[in-house]
């Protein structure tokens, strides 16, 4: 009886071992917590601002200069993302976690200038996504710089304007954020690079995605 | 008996004369179509206007604009026209976007969608409804060249 209940106690915790083995691990990729009605999440512990957002497939074929811009916005059809945060609750995120804006973009020396503020680290996920991936990887650049995505705050301006950028690919007088790489009119006047999603990695048209912003290490 | 004929054909004119009328609709509609899509992929490939303008737009107006036109000319575009207009587009669409077939597939479809104000229309969606409109305006041009031939003939 004894070598019994030994054998089937080694059953069971064979058994236990095998089927702990082979259940499928959760998978990495981050869950949406975000809805149309609360797009936007300010972590204060983790120092970030995740805003929810469309992703617009035109742009994986036409090249634009708006990488995130609120869809009730003017330019709101002509980016990447179409964020479902307006730039304003966008810019009172950043600046509640202490981030410092640049504000040194104007009209007349945009063409010449490179945005300034705290550097930004920006993330893209969405659900069944295998991790969350950087701009870089989920927006081509035809030169393959890397992002440098700054705050640049703009706030008059993007309250005069009304075009609702949040995140612009080139150094942007009126975008919350944008990136110091390139100056106003790199895309659209000088045609020094092109932008577009990248559709092997992004999810099809229409799909929702969290971008994730915090302070680049 | 010379009454009801006279009425008949009275009918049978009436029939013929909104028949006449709808098929102007219809095919100058659809070659207002075509050539909004056409000039809406052109002018979307430059950068600066399709930052500033929602080239979408074109088509809907070019849609109801040739119907307009052709009815105040009075006479109708030939199919020869509208094929000839899938081709040119064809050729564009190449010419822009190489032989991605995604882009193929997809940009007319995002401009039909942009153009109606459509963005809570899936893809797909837009996809199916640019097929059916050159499906069906192809369709219906045979047809009533079928019909065309057909009176003809029976006179």
């Amino acid at each position: 009886m004894n070598k019994g209940l030994i054998l089937f106690a080694t059953l069971i915790l064979c058994c236990s071992v095998i089927t702990f083995g082979i259940l499928p691990t959760a998978l990495a990729s981050a869950k949406i917590t975000l809805t149309k009605e609360k797009p936007i999440l300010v972590d204060e512990k983790e120092k970030s601002v995740s805003v929810l957002a469309q992703v617009n497939g035109k742009y994986f074929y036409q090249t634009t200069r708006h990488g995130v811009v609120y869809s009730g916005g003017s330019n709101g059809d002509k980016s990447v993302f179409r964020s479902y945060a307006s730039d304003q609750d966008y810019y009172n995120g950043l600046m509640k976690l202490g981030f410092a804006a640049g504000n040194n973009m104007t009209k007349d020396n945009a063409a010449k200038t490179f945005v300034q503020g705290d550097l930004l680290e920006v993330t893209v996920t969405w659900d069944g996504a295998k991790k969350e991936y950087s701009l870089d990887e989920v927006i081509i650049d035809s030169n393959k710089k890397p992002f440098l995505i700054r705050f640049g705050g703009n706030q008059k301006n993007a309250l005069q304007f009304k075009t609702g950028c949040l995140l612009c690919l080139d150094s942007c007088p009126v975008g919350i954020t944008s990136n110091a790489n390139y100056t106003m009119g790199a895309v659209e006047m000088r045609s020094e690079v092109i932008f577009k999603g990248n559709d092997k990695v992004l999810p099809p048209d229409g799909s929702l995605v969290v971008i994730k912003v915090k302070a680049k290490k | 008996m010379v009454a009801m004929n006279k009425s008949n054909e009275g009918k049978e004119n009436l029939c013929a004369e909104a028949g006449e009328v709808y098929y102007l609709v219809y095919s100058s509609a659809l070659i207002g179509f075509t050539l909004g899509l056409i000039l809406a992929v052109l002018a979307g490939s430059r950068v600066w206007l399709e930052m500033r303008l929602n080239m979408g737009h074109l088509i809907p107006v070019v849609t109801v604009l040739c119907p307009v036109l052709t009815l105040w000319k009075g006479s109708a575009f030939s199919y020869a026209v509208f094929l000839m207009e899938q081709v040119v587009l064809l050729i564009i669409l190449l010419a822009i976007y190489g032989f991605d077939a995604g882009a193929l597939c997809s940009v007319p479809a995002y401009l039909f969608r942009e153009g109606f104000h459509g963005n809570s229309l899936s893809l797909t969606t837009a996809r199916v409804m640019v097929c059916g409109i050159f499906l069906g305006g192809n369709l219906l041009w045979i047809y009533h060249g079928i019909n065309q031939l057909y009176f003809r003939r029976k006179k």
